[in-house]
């Protein structure tokens, strides 16, 4: 009895909590952020670490560019995306492989940066703990989806309009993944380069034309 | 008097007449980081993906390695210090035995275990059968710089280049490997 008290009031809090963000996320049309990303693997000591930058702009470009410990882009607008690696000096274009699951790849991410989480509810449970902030907790309903991921957790500040500053992602094998995001810049119009599939602008004149 | 301490391992003993080079490739194989990040573009099927390599390696000489797509881990291998690999775990979407066949077959050409029994001609420096397939170790002068299978005296797998830079084919499949960090 007291359990499902307070799972319900756990559910009202989620509720109202989506209704607030998706109302402040909503209305940014462009974001850009750096991010550093440490995998814990139960294989190693040590969590794996990457860093880069993510630039999103509405309703369906994104740009996800790691820039330690190796360069590479991978740029995604609507259905088309385009990845590029950089071996000594010169970027090279891949074939890739993946360009059917590039549109939910983009949706997903799309609805990340939105804050547009009440649209997945047939998809997710959602809750909310408090921990240095709110942090919003989705797990997959589905089975096949819960395979590969246990928990999505999304740390907010109290500025909910600066989107999340922290994603956790849990596997069911106890393996974890954190990314971090810094210095974030919202509703900053992005240089066109900055989502070229052809040959994208460098990720520091992109920096440079939202920071100034 | 030969002595094979290896079981399966064919040596050589001949025209090997400057043992500083023995000590230096023996150096070279056998100097291994605590941890090696590798950045690889495999082409398999006319198309290309890229993913992480990250080997963490054993005091006993034996290593782990997982493979990492931006959606999580592919698989993760371990082998031990004869050579023997077992695959630890998969992603769903991702075979056992492909990772046997594939990640497996690249871990122990690229990092050959009990390099120590090493005893061969000028050119090729170690030589193993295994499974009906022969394993050698190329120095060029000084330097590491192929490493092939053969099955029936065909070439299935090579790897040329360097520690730094490999491009690895095998069948089916050509992957460029680069070592991006050493720890």
């Amino acid at each position: 009895m007291y359990l499902a008290g307070a799972a319900q009031a756990q559910t009202n809090d989620a509720a109202a909590f989506l209704k607030r963000l998706s109302a402040t996320t909503a209305k940014a049309e462009t974001l850009f952020v750096e991010f550093a990303q440490e995998r814990h693997l139960a294989l190693f000591e040590e969590p794996l670490r990457t860093e880069g930058f993510l630039a999103f702009q509405k309703p369906n470009s994104i740009r996800w560019e790691v820039t330690k410990p190796y360069r590479s882009i991978l740029v995604c607008t609507g259905n088309n995306a385009a990845q590029f690696e950089e071996n000594e000096g010169k970027w090279k274009r891949l074939d890739l492989s993946y360009m059917k699951s590039i549109p939910n790849f983009v949706a997903g991410m799309a609805m990340f940066l939105e804050g547009r989480y009440v649209e997945r509810q047939q998809d997710y449970e959602f809750s909310v703990r408090e921990e240095k902030g709110t942090v919003l907790v989705l797990k997959p309903k589905q089975k096949q989806a819960a395979q590969f991921i246990e928990a999505f957790e999304l740390l907010f500040g109290d500025d909910l309009s600066a989107g999340a500053r922290r994603v956790t992602m849990r596997q069911p094998d106890g393996d974890w993944t954190s990314i971090n995001f810094t210095n974030q810049v919202a509703n900053k119009a992005l240089p066109a380069g900055t989502f070229d599939l052809q040959k994208p602008m460098e990720i520091e004149a992109v920096r440079k034309a939202v920071t100034q | 008097m030969l002595v094979v301490l290896l079981a399966g391992c064919t040596p050589y003993r001949f025209g090997w007449s400057n043992p500083t080079w023995v000590k230096e490739a023996r150096q070279t194989l056998s100097a291994r980081p605590a941890r090696l990040t590798q950045r690889a573009v495999v082409k398999a099927a006319g198309r290309e993906f890229s993913c992480d390599g990250v080997v963490q390696f054993d005091a006993d000489g034996g290593l782990e390695l997982a493979v990492l797509s931006p959606m999580g881990v592919m698989a993760e291998v371990r082998m031990d210090s004869n050579g023997v690999v077992q695959v630890v775990k998969t992603a769903p979407s991702f075979r056992k035995a492909w990772a046997q066949e594939y990640i497996g077959t690249v871990v122990k050409l690229l990092f050959p275990v009990k390099v120590e029994e090493m005893a061969t001609s000028m050119t090729v420096l170690w030589r193993r059968e295994e499974d009906g397939r022969r394993w050698e170790y190329v120095f060029n002068g000084r330097k590491w710089q192929e490493a092939t299978i053969r099955r029936g005296g065909r070439r299935v797998w090579e790897a040329k280049g360097s520690p730094e830079l490999w491009r690895v084919k095998g069948p089916g499949v050509e992957i460029e490997l680069r070592t991006v960090e050493r720890k």
